[in-house]
C-alpha cells in the first residue's frame, strides 16, 4: 500500500514537472518507469498511472478553470463536438489523462515481470 | 506469455498516444490532435486568461536600441513609449502579436493565396478554390511589387523591417504551451513575419474594399434589360442625386479637355461580344450598402469653437476584431487610434495636432477586358491586329497532405486572366483579363507613417500622396482649426464610353492605364459650409471633369449632410448620438409610396401591423417591429420587381436601392415590373401588393402570434462572428439597431467596426469603441468585452497620455522591454 501511494504520488509530481519541459506525451512515459522499477504487480501500476496522471491532470484543470471562465471551458468543449458544457471538457481531459496513464504504468508493470 | 502480455500492453499505450498527438481524418471529418488538446498543462486548458492578466514586468529581447516601457491600460490597450521611432515600431509589432499573433498570420496567408499549405486537412476543396482565385486575382505578386516598393523608401523600410523583427521576437518566444489556440486546433505553427506579410495584410484589406466592381455584372444587365431601361437602372448619376463629397459648386481648381458628351451619358462600355453571361464571380465580400462613415466640423459648428472629427468605418464583424487599439510615442511621434494588426502605424486616429479618418473611395478601380485567343492553347491572343505571344505564370499551391498543384496562369499585356476552366462558368466563349489599381505600384504605409506625425494641412496632403489602392476618403481636422477631405487614390483616365461594363480589350490603344494627377483628386478645405462629410457616395457632382463609376451610397451621406447643416454647437454627446443615429431614410421615402399602392384589402387580417408602419417614425431602433416589417416588404418587393435575374447563371448585379424607388416612383408601369412567368401583366403597384402578401406570410410563420419575435433586432439577427466561423468563439443576437445605408450601418454582418469621435478642445479629448476586445484569444475577458456597450452606443474615453509619466500615474499595468 505505502509502495502504491509513493509510486502514484512520485507519478504525478514527475510528471507535472516534466510536462513545462517536455510535450503532453510525457505522460506516456513516467508512470512507466515508475512501475517498471517500483511497482510491478499489473493491477496496482495500472491503478497507479490512472489516478496519478488523472488526479494530476483533474487538479491542474481545476486550478486553470477556477482562474478563467467556465463559459471558455464549455467553449473548447463545443469545439471539439461535445455538448457545450464545462463538465465534458473537463471529463474528457481527465479520462484521456488516466487512460494513458493507466495503460502506462501496467506496461512498465509488464515488462518488469517479463525481466524477474 | 509474459513478453506477448507486454507487447500488447505497450503497442496499445504507443498507438493511443500516436493517435491523440495528431490530427486524423475520420469520415471526411477533420479531428484535431486530441491528446495535446486537452493536456491542462500545455493544451486548450493553457489559454485561459485569469481575469486580470498580470504581465510580466520585464521582457529581455534583442534587437532593441535602448528601453521601451508599455503601460497597459484598463482595456488592455498598450500605450507604448520608446526612446526611439525605430524601437517604437519594434514594440508595436511586439505588442500586437502578443495579442493576435494567429490572426494576422491567417489574414496574410489568405491574402496570399496560402491557406491551404495549412487549412486544407481541416476545410478542404473549398480552401483550394479559395488560394487558386487569390493567386489568379494577383495578390500575391501585386503584394511582392508593392514591399519591394516599401523597401525602397528608406523611412519605410525601417518601419516594416522594425515591426517584422517585432513579431518575430514575440514568435521566437514562444512554445508550444504560448500558442494562440487556433494553432493548437487546426494543428499548426506560426511562420516567420517579413515585411512582405505586412504588404499582404495591405493589398487583403485593398481586396476587401475594392473588389466589388460591378462590371460583369452590369455587362450582364445590358444583356438582360433592354437599353433603356438600363440606363436607367444602372445610370452614373441617378436623377436627383445629391450630396456628393465635395459639395456641388466647388470650382475645380484646373481643366481637362473633355468630350461633353462623357459624363451626361451614362452608356456601358460593352455589351457582351459573345453569347451567355459572364461568369460569376467570387466576391467574399461584397454587400450593397456596405461602407464607412466619416466627417469633421469646424469651430463655427461645435460648442467648444473647435473642431471635431468623426469616423465609423463598416466592415465586416469579426472576432478577433480588425481592428488594435494602440497608442505609439516616441521622440517623433505621439499618436493614438486604431491600427490594423499586421501593418504599423495606426489607421484611424489622432494625435496632438491633426486627426484622420477614412471611408472608402467606393470607385470602380478594376478593370474587365475581353481575351481573344487564337486557339484552345491560350498560347497567342489578339493585340494590335496581330498575335501576341501570351506568358504563363507559373504558379505552385502547397497543400497540405497532398501533392502541390501547379497551375498556369495566362498573363497579356490586358492583365492577368481571372477566370478560365473551371474556375469559370460553363459555356463562356472568351476570357477575361483583369487590371486593378492595386497593381500599380505604390507605398500606402507611408501615408501612415506620415499622417501618424503630421501637424498641419500640409502634412496631410503630403502623406496622401503615396496612397494609391484602395482609394479613400480621408477626412482630416486640425488644432489650428481646419478641416478637409480628400478622396485619395489612383484612378485611371478614362475616356467617353468606357469603364462601367467590359472593356473591349485586344489593342494598346483601349488600354487605360494612366492615372489622373494625385493633385487633381477632389479635395475641399474649409468649406464655406462649416463641416466636410462622405459615406461613399459620389465624391463629386457631374462636373468633374473625370469619369468615373460605381454603385454609390445614397442615403447615408444625406441623413449626415442634413444632420450636419441643421445643428450648430455641436459636442461629443452629439456626435456620439449622431454615430448611433438609426433614422431610415429608405424607408422614409420608399414607405409613403408603397402604402399608397397598397389598399386596406391587402392588410386583412394584419391591420395591427399597418397600424404600426403607419404611426411609425422611421428610426430603426432595436426594439421596434415596424422595422422588420418594412424590411421584409422590401425584400419581396425588389426580388420580385428584379424577377429578370432568376435563373440567370452568371455575375448578378441588381439595380440599386436608389434607382429602384425612382423607378417606382416615376415610373410606376415600367415592363421591368412585370413578372415574366405570369400571364397577367403586373406594373409597380401590383408588385407592391404582390409583395406585401409574401411579406406577411413571412412575418406570420416568423411571429406565431406574438409580435416579440419581430422585434429589429431579433429580426435582423447581428452576429460577431469567429474569423473561421467557429461558433463557440462567436457571438450571435446583438441587441442593436440599424441597419444598411442607415447612420449606424449595422446589419447582419456588418457594421461600424470602430467609433471614433476626436475634439480639439482643451488639447484632444477623443472617444472610441469597437465590437470585440483587445485580446484575440477567445480565453480572456477582453476578447469580445466591448460588444455589449458598441450595440448599446457607448463610448470609452481614449487614454491619450502627454507622456510615460502620466501613463504611469493613470491605472496602468508597467512592462519594460531591454535588451
Amino acid at each position: 500500500m505505502k509502495r502504491f501511494l509513493i509510486t502514484t504520488i512520485l507519478t504525478a509530481l514527475v510528471a507535472f514537472g516534466l510536462e513545462w519541459l517536455l510535450p503532453w506525451w510525457i505522460i506516456a512515459i513516467v508512470p512507466f518507469v515508475f512501475c517498471a522499477f517500483i511497482l510491478p504487480k499489473p493491477g496496482q501500476a495500472f491503478l497507479s498511472g490512472f489516478l496519478a496522471i488523472g488526479l494530476m491532470w483533474a487538479g491542474t484543470a481545476a486550478w486553470r478553470m477556477s482562474e478563467g471562465s467556465p463559459e471558455f471551458v464549455a467553449a473548447l468543449s463545443e469545439v471539439i463536438t461535445l455538448p457545450p458544457q464545462a463538465s465534458w471538457f473537463f471529463l474528457v481531459t481527465v479520462f484521456v489523462g488516466a487512460l494513458i496513464g493507466g495503460l502506462s504504468g501496467l506496461s512498465g508493470a509488464l515488462l518488469a515481470r517479463m525481466r524477474s | 506469455m509474459k513478453f506477448f502480455k507486454f507487447f500488447l500492453s505497450a503497442v496499445i499505450l504507443t498507438a493511443l498516444t500516436v493517435l491523440l498527438n495528431n490530427s486524423l481524418k475520420i469520415n471526411n471529418t477533420f479531428v484535431p490532435p486530441l491528446g495535446r488538446l486537452v493536456d491542462p498543462v500545455n493544451g486548450f486548458w493553457a489559454n485561459m486568461e485569469p481575469a486580470q492578466p498580470q504581465f510580466q514586468k520585464a521582457l529581455k529581447m534583442d534587437g532593441l536600441e535602448g528601453e521601451v516601457h508599455i503601460y497597459w491600460d484598463d482595456r488592455l490597450v498598450p500605450h507604448v513609449f520608446a526612446q526611439s521611432t525605430r524601437d517604437m515600431f519594434f514594440a508595436q509589432g511586439f505588442v500586437t502579436a502578443s495579442m493576435r499573433l494567429w490572426q494576422m498570420d491567417f489574414q496574410t496567408r489568405a491574402a496570399a493565396g496560402r491557406l491551404s499549405e495549412v487549412l486544407y486537412p481541416t476545410l478542404g476543396e473549398k480552401v483550394l478554390k479559395f488560394d487558386r482565385l487569390q493567386r489568379r486575382n494577383g495578390m500575391l505578386s501585386s503584394a511582392k511589387a508593392s514591399a519591394a516598393e516599401m523597401m525602397k523608401d528608406p523611412l519605410t523600410a525601417m518601419v516594416a523591417q522594425a515591426y517584422s523583427d517585432g513579431i518575430n521576437a514575440y514568435i521566437e518566444r514562444l512554445s508550444y504551451r504560448n500558442l494562440p489556440l487556433e494553432y493548437k486546433l487546426l494543428n499548426y505553427r506560426p511562420e516567420k513575419w517579413s515585411p512582405l506579410k505586412s504588404a499582404l495584410l495591405l493589398k487583403y484589406m485593398a481586396q476587401m474594399l475594392t473588389d466589388n466592381d460591378s462590371d460583369l455584372g452590369i455587362a450582364n444587365a445590358y444583356k438582360l434589360f433592354d437599353k433603356e431601361d438600363a440606363d436607367l437602372l444602372y445610370t452614373r448619376f441617378p436623377k436627383g442625386t445629391t450630396d456628393p463629397i465635395i459639395p456641388s459648386g466647388t470650382p475645380w481648381n484646373f481643366t481637362v479637355p473633355r468630350d461633353s458628351a462623357a459624363v451626361a451619358d451614362s452608356l456601358p462600355a460593352a455589351v457582351p461580344s459573345v453569347a451567355g453571361f459572364y461568369p460569376e464571380m467570387e466576391n467574399p465580400f461584397y454587400f450593397e450598402g456596405i461602407g464607412s462613415n466619416n466627417w469633421a466640423v469646424t469651430g463655427a459648428k461645435s460648442r467648444s469653437g473647435k473642431p471635431i472629427l468623426c469616423n465609423d468605418p463598416h466592415l465586416a464583424l469579426n472576432l478577433p476584431s480588425i481592428w488594435f487599439e494602440i497608442q505609439l510615442c516616441s521622440p517623433e511621434y505621439n499618436v493614438y487610434g486604431a491600427s490594423l494588426p499586421g501593418s504599423p502605424c495606426v489607421i484611424s486616429g489622432f494625435n496632438n495636432n491633426i486627426a484622420w479618418g477614412v471611408t472608402n473611395g467606393t470607385r470602380d478601380v478594376r478593370d474587365w477586358y475581353e481575351v481573344e485567343w487564337k486557339d484552345a492553347s491560350k498560347s497567342e491572343y489578339k493585340w494590335n491586329g496581330a498575335w501576341e505571344k501570351t506568358e504563363f505564370e507559373q504558379d505552385t499551391i502547397h497543400i497540405k497532405g497532398k501533392d502541390p498543384l501547379v497551375q498556369r496562369i495566362p498573363v497579356t499585356r490586358m492583365g492577368r486572366v481571372v477566370y478560365e476552366d473551371s474556375l469559370m462558368t460553363e459555356g463562356f466563349g472568351r476570357d477575361l483579363a483583369m487590371n486593378w489599381t492595386a497593381f500599380i505600384p505604390a507605398n500606402e504605409l507611408k501615408t501612415f507613417i506620415l499622417m501618424n506625425k503630421a501637424a498641419n494641412h500640409a502634412d496631410y496632403i503630403t502623406a496622401l500622396d503615396n496612397f494609391g489602392c484602395p482609394a479613400q476618403n480621408f477626412v482630416f481636422a486640425c488644432a489650428n482649426g481646419d478641416i478637409a477631405i480628400k478622396q485619395q487614390g489612383a484612378h485611371l483616365k478614362y475616356p467617353a464610353g468606357t469603364h462601367w461594363g467590359i472593356m473591349k480589350g485586344g489593342s494598346s490603344e483601349s488600354l487605360i492605364s494612366e492615372v489622373i494627377p494625385y493633385s487633381q483628386n477632389p479635395h475641399v478645405l474649409n468649406p464655406a459650409r462649416g463641416f466636410v462629410s462622405s459615406a461613399n457616395q459620389h465624391p463629386t457632382d457631374s462636373t468633374y471633369p473625370y469619369i468615373y463609376d460605381g454603385m454609390f451610397e445614397h442615403y447615408r451621406n444625406r441623413r449626415i449632410n442634413y444632420l450636419l447643416t441643421q445643428n450648430s454647437g455641436m459636442d461629443v454627446e452629439f456626435m456620439k448620438t449622431m454615430q448611433n443615429d438609426n433614422y431610415n431614410t429608405i424607408a422614409s421615402e420608399y414607405l409613403p409610396l408603397m402604402l399608397s399602392y397598397v389598399t386596406p384589402a391587402d392588410w386583412s387580417g394584419h391591420e395591427n401591423w399597418l397600424g404600426i408602419l403607419k404611426s411609425w417614425n422611421y428610426f430603426n431602433d432595436a426594439g421596434q417591429v415596424a422595422p422588420a416589417i418594412f424590411e421584409s416588404w422590401l425584400r419581396h418587393f425588389k426580388a420580385m420587381t428584379y424577377d429578370e435575374w432568376d435563373g440567370v447563371k452568371g455575375e448578378k448585379q441588381l439595380p440599386g436601392t436608389y434607382s429602384t424607388w425612382l423607378l417606382l416612383k416615376d415610373k410606376p408601369f415600367s415592363k421591368v415590373f412585370d413578372i415574366k412567368n405570369t400571364a397577367t401583366v403586373e406594373d409597380g403597384k401590383a408588385i407592391c401588393r404582390l409583395s406585401l402578401a409574401r411579406a406577411l406570410a413571412d412575418l406570420d410563420s416568423l411571429s406565431k402570434g406574438s409580435d416579440e419575435a419581430l422585434q429589429w433586432y431579433k429580426f435582423k439577427n447581428t452576429s460577431v462572428q469567429h474569423i473561421l466561423q467557429l461558433k463557440p468563439f462567436s457571438r450571435f443576437g446583438i441587441k442593436a439597431g440599424g441597419n444598411y445605408s442607415i447612420i449606424n450601418a449595422c446589419s447582419d454582418r456588418w457594421g461600424p467596426s470602430w467609433r471614433m469621435i476626436v475634439s480639439f478642445e482643451n488639447g484632444v479629448k477623443a472617444f472610441g469603441i469597437y465590437p470585440g476586445g483587445q485580446s484575440g484569444n477567445p480565453g480572456s475577458a477582453y476578447y469580445a468585452n466591448m460588444i455589449e456597450d458598441w450595440a448599446g452606443g457607448r463610448y470609452y474615453e481614449l487614454k491619450f497620455f502627454k507622456n510615460a509619466d502620466e501613463a504611469a500615474a493613470a491605472e496602468t499595468q508597467h512592462q519594460k522591454y531591454f535588451h
